[in-house]
């Protein structure tokens, strides 16, 4: 809200430089965004938080001034013959219109005055460069006190041309069905049909709150007009507001609550502009207020104010209090605090004690550690278990040359279809957002390798020659009737540009990421896992595999097919990696402590063997096939060779494998293990068909 | 016979001229071949020893303790020449297998950590040294959660400070972590003492607005907690992430769910509080939004208002990321670009 200082000097005397009140406003809560020099003049920029209706006025920030400051605040007293209406009183025993409210719940009070014999014209200079400086536009100088006096005072108020309203009704009340108005805009509205309207006679004139009628507007050939200022259920201006999209200066102003008691002074003032500016005859006054303010009482504690903000003087309590004009007494040494209409956002003991914090600057509250007792272990939080997992296999990804990336976790679900994922699959069971900023992200996201694909292109146009990225992210898939299930994943992306570099490093894309996979898998203790030929639609049929926990699939880890990078317009020949999982599946599978075993006592025999097996079966399969046999004497295996080509059929490879034999409580000999050797290898082509090589 | 000093000089000669040989197979035969001549069993050392039979009685011990010391003399200098010899033989088979210490390792890349991540770590790590435990809550929440029970009714005007993104009338993307708060306290007792990081949405992008960001709540209950505690740990938080001289100030504001609100700034770290572009002349940063918890929540969650009080505050990852690195543009962080990402 933009104030002229001029203005504030109306109500408060005030010397004091600009920034020193820029700081007091402040630090009372009203924070100034900026200071402007506008024509010899200052105007502040005040920015006024939702609970604070009362300051969206000069006189009510200039109020906070008087308090900051501890000076006098004065607000200009009525003139003329219209005092009378401050009471409420009717001066017009028979008046000649009628003002009916349909709903007190919706709107608690309808003023009119009735002005005659005005003229329309321009505004005076001042008015209009007060308007400017706040930022309005002058339109005539009856729509313009109107305007002046809600900046000014904070109530907004509208004036009908008294001659385009019919049947000497005012009424409010809802619009009903397949309602119409034309507001002052220009626009036909259709109003939804719970919005407030004000009727005359025989039809709407305006939306109330929000914006006046076209057919019933102040013209330059105007000479008598209706004055409306009225309250108006703020929940249901602010609804209406919303559904119209249509938020204007008074809309603002009721939304957040108007003071139901203050608006017939606004009225006045407005009033006795218009007389000394337009001329004319005030004829009537009206005031219809079915639902009358009534204070309630706060009991305010100092115990209570001390357990909230530390201790405060009971004197002080008081003063402040005084300075806010709250009338109070005390009763058993409670403050009995009786609340004002115009300050809504004060109902409760603690809306007191905040004001109390408030005019007694924050900076008077103490710094004092809390005393607390430790907190049990078994308490930290399950996102201090994530947190430390997720640190750890941060720092593995970032040794191997990974930087973490962070995306947005919306998504183009186009996308998913251009990976070729299939009706079906779990990550088109994607959660909508109803209203995306753009239609690119109007879903969220069921992987991160969509997002990791865009980083890469955004890398690659930046020049860079090796990509190495991860994320550790949320993705949603949608359950009706309930929030969605997030999942954390892991995605990996790796690229290398083909082209000369130091050190050979002739392993395979695919090996690269296996290994991060395997690392994870032995850093959670998972001995369970197993790569499969992946299914994946998108990923390379024959550099690929799909990533198991005993039987659940967790994600894969791959190249991109040829035509994947296609439409995703990756253009190079070198290979893309990437690796997804569910890491939630990951973490909940690792394995539980080890126990010690006793360091073996005696050597172990090492015996290597070659089998020619086809092409397709895991080289994971063969280990676990002699874990399994059935002799305490096998203590590893590990998978030594791999060969295909030269000597080996098509469509079969040649897999090495070196068993570690070794006894618990003896020396093995040679002897020995040659038998179990035999069988082993026996057991190796039985199960699989293979040969072994000699 | 020669004096055992001639035989001196004329030995240090020999072994001088193998120096000048060329290979060391060589200087080692030369090296073998003077061993033998001098301390064969024919040797000139033998030889001489021999030849005392013919010296007269009373000279000869004398003449035999000269010939040891020569003995003795030969044999030590030929034990250095032969460890000399070693040690040159050592530095060529090591000089053989230099590598150039100048070039660098097969890594070619390092991974870097993301700044928000590190700005998250340094924030948690400072409130779990404080006792604070770690929480989570769905990103995805209940309108109930996001606004309704942090006293944010529908067509409450505080919901226009913040644009939500929603998935139906009920679901929406949360708008802050505060939810946590209330699913916090909807398991368990006071005292509670937690912080919930985690992603945040609101439908606003510009250079400083993004329609996905990083925060951070924090939550303290208990029978005993007031503002003066609040302002206490706050101090000490923001004290250790941006140094003890840091200047903080507190001044009233408004969020629904706390009351009393206080918005807090740092001094502004790029002017000495002087007045610069980034804290608009006023010296001040604005670093986080906190309050005492509005009785209005306690409620909302079954919470005895007169037994328990408690504060909370909530900061943006993002600001104080941009602020600690002095980076213009929110959508640098997620962008991943490398070139921006491995400056960290």
């Amino acid at each position: 809200m933009r104030v002229p200082l001029s203005w504030i000097k109306e109500f408060v005397h005030i010397d004091e430089r600009p920034e020193e009140i820029s700081d007091r406003l402040t630090m009372l809560g009203l924070e100034v965004e900026s200071i402007e020099n506008l024509d010899g003049d200052v105007i502040f920029d005040v920015s006024i938080t939702p609970n604070r209706p009362d300051c969206l006025s000069v006189a009510g920030i200039s109020r906070e001034i008087a308090i900051g400051f501890r000076r006098e605040f004065r607000l200009p007293s009525i003139k003329r013959g219209i005092r009378p209406s401050l009471s409420g009183e009717v001066i017009v025993r028979n008046p000649s219109f009628r003002i009916i409210i349909d709903d007190p719940q919706l709107s608690g009070r309808y003023t009119a005055r009735i002005i005659k014999d005005l003229r329309v014209g321009e505004s005076p200079q001042w008015l209009r460069r007060r308007l400017e400086q706040c930022g309005l536009r002058s339109i005539n100088n009856v729509v313009d006190i109107t305007n002046y006096v809600m900046l000014g005072y904070g109530h907004p108020l509208h004036a009908f041309d008294l001659n385009t309203l019919r049947g000497r009704i005012i009424r409010v009340a809802t619009a009903g069905k397949n309602q119409r108005i034309k507001t002052l805009d220009g626009v036909e509205r259709e109003v939804p049909e719970d919005t407030l309207l004000i009727w005359d006679g025989e039809r709407p004139v305006a939306i109330a709150g929000i914006m006046g009628g076209m057919e019933t507007e102040v013209r330059p050939d105007t000479t008598d007009i209706l004055l409306e200022a009225a309250h108006f259920l703020p929940s249901s201006i602010r609804r209406s507001s919303k559904r119209l999209g249509l938020r204007t200066e008074a809309s603002y102003r009721f939304e957040r609550g108007t003071d139901i008691e203050g608006l017939a002074y606004c009225a006045d003032i407005a009033t006795e502009l218009i007389l000394e500016i337009c001329g004319g005859e005030l004829v009537e006054v009206i005031d219809e207020y079915p639902s009358r303010f009534v204070e309630s009482e706060i009991r305010l504690r100092s115990e209570r104010v001390k357990r909230i903000i530390g201790e405060v003087k009971e004197d002080e309590i008081a003063e402040i209090l005084n300075l806010l004009g709250f009338p109070f007494r005390k009763e058993d040494g409670i403050f009995i605090v009786k609340t004002l209409s115009r300050r809504p956002d004060i109902k409760a003991e603690i809306d007191l004690i905040e004001e109390i914090a408030r005019i007694r600057g924050y900076e008077k509250i103490p710094l004092e550690m809390p005393r607390v007792a430790m907190v049990s272990a078994m308490d930290m939080g399950k996102g201090m278990r994530v947190l430390r997992d997720l640190e750890l296999i941060k720092s593995i990804l970032r040794a191997r040359g990974f930087s973490e990336a962070i995306n947005f976790s919306f998504m183009d679900i186009e996308k998913l279809k251009r990976l070729g994922i299939l009706e079906g699959d779990r990550r088109l069971e994607a959660v909508e957002i109803r209203n995306p900023l753009r239609k690119e992200e109007a879903f969220l996201r069921t992987n991160l390798l969509i997002s990791l694909l865009e980083d890469l292109i955004t890398n690659i146009r930046y020049g860079i020659k090796d990509v190495m990225l991860f994320e550790i992210s949320r993705v949603f898939f949608k359950r009706s009737g309930q929030l969605p299930d997030e999942r954390l994943h892991l995605g990996v992306i790796y690229w290398r540009d083909r082209r000369p570099v130091l050190w050979k490093d002739e392993l395979h894309p695919y090996y690269l990421l296996r290994e991060i996979m395997d690392g994870l898998f032995h850093e959670f203790r998972i001995n369970s896992n197993l790569y499969k030929a992946s299914e994946e639609p998108f990923l390379h049929p024959y550099q690929s595999a799909d990533i198991y926990i005993s039987d659940k699939k967790i994600g894969y880890l791959g190249i991109l097919s040829p035509p994947t990078c296609d439409r995703f317009d990756i253009r190079t020949d070198s290979p893309v990696a990437v690796l997804e999982i569910d890491l939630d599946t990951l973490l909940n599978e690792r394995g539980s402590l080890p126990t010690f075993m006793a360091l073996p006592r005696f050597p172990y025999i090492e015996r290597d063997l070659a089998i020619i097996v086809d092409t397709s079966l895991e080289a994971e399969r063969l280990r676990r096939i002699v874990l399994e046999y059935p002799s305490e004497l096998i203590e590893s295996v590990s998978v030594f060779d791999y060969f295909k080509g030269k000597n080996i059929p098509e469509g079969k490879k040649s897999i090495g494998l070196r068993i570690r034999y070794r006894s618990k409580d003896r020396t093995l000999t040679e002897e020995e293990i040659e038998d179990l050797h035999q069988r082993i290898m026996e057991l190796l082509t039985t199960k699989t068909g293979g040969l072994i090589r000699k | 016979m020669l004096e055992p000093s001639e035989l001196k000089e004329r030995f240090e000669k020999e072994i001088e001229a193998l120096s000048e040989l060329s290979g060391e197979v060589t200087v080692r035969e030369g090296l073998t071949l003077l061993k033998a001549r001098y301390l064969g069993k024919k040797g000139i050392i033998s030889e001489a020893l021999k030849s005392l039979q013919s010296l007269p009685k009373e000279e000869r011990p004398s003449a035999g303790k000269r010939i040891n010391e020569l003995k003795e003399y030969i044999e030590k200098r030929l034990l250095e020449k032969e460890r000399e010899l070693q040690q040159k033989e050592y530095q060529r088979r090591l000089s053989s297998q230099e590598i150039d210490i100048s070039l660098p390792g097969r890594l070619q890349r390092f991974g870097s950590e993301h700044p928000l991540s590190r700005t998250l770590r340094e924030i948690i790590d400072i409130f779990v040294s404080m006792g604070f435990s770690v929480e989570e809550g769905p990103e995805v929440e209940f309108d109930r959660y996001n606004f309704e029970a942090l006293n944010i009714p529908k067509d409450h005007p505080a919901r226009d400070m913040q644009d939500t993104f929603y998935i139906t009338d009920e679901i929406l993307l949360r708008t802050h972590t505060s939810p946590v708060q209330i699913r916090v306290m909807e398991r368990k007792r006071p005292p509670i003492r937690m912080i919930a990081p985690g992603k945040v949405y609101r439908c606003d992008a510009d250079v400083t607005h993004s329609p996905m960001f990083h925060q951070v709540e924090g939550l303290m209950v208990g029978e005993d907690i007031s503002m003066t505690n609040l302002k206490a740990v706050l101090v000490e938080f923001l004290r250790r992430l941006f140094g003890p001289e840091t200047a903080v100030r507190f001044r009233p504001s408004y969020f629904p769910f706390t009351e009393p609100s206080a918005e807090v700034d740092i001094g502004c770290l790029f002017c000495a509080q002087k007045g610069c572009r980034v804290c608009k002349n006023s010296g001040w940063i604005e670093i986080l939004g906190a309050g005492m918890v509005h009785p209005e929540v306690f409620r909302a969650v079954g919470y005895d208002t007169e037994r328990y009080t408690g504060f909370a505050f909530g900061l943006g990852v993002e600001r104080i990321t941009m602020l600690r690195y002095r980076i213009d543009d929110i959508r640098l962080f997620y962008e991943n670009n490398l070139l921006f990402l491995e400056q960290f």
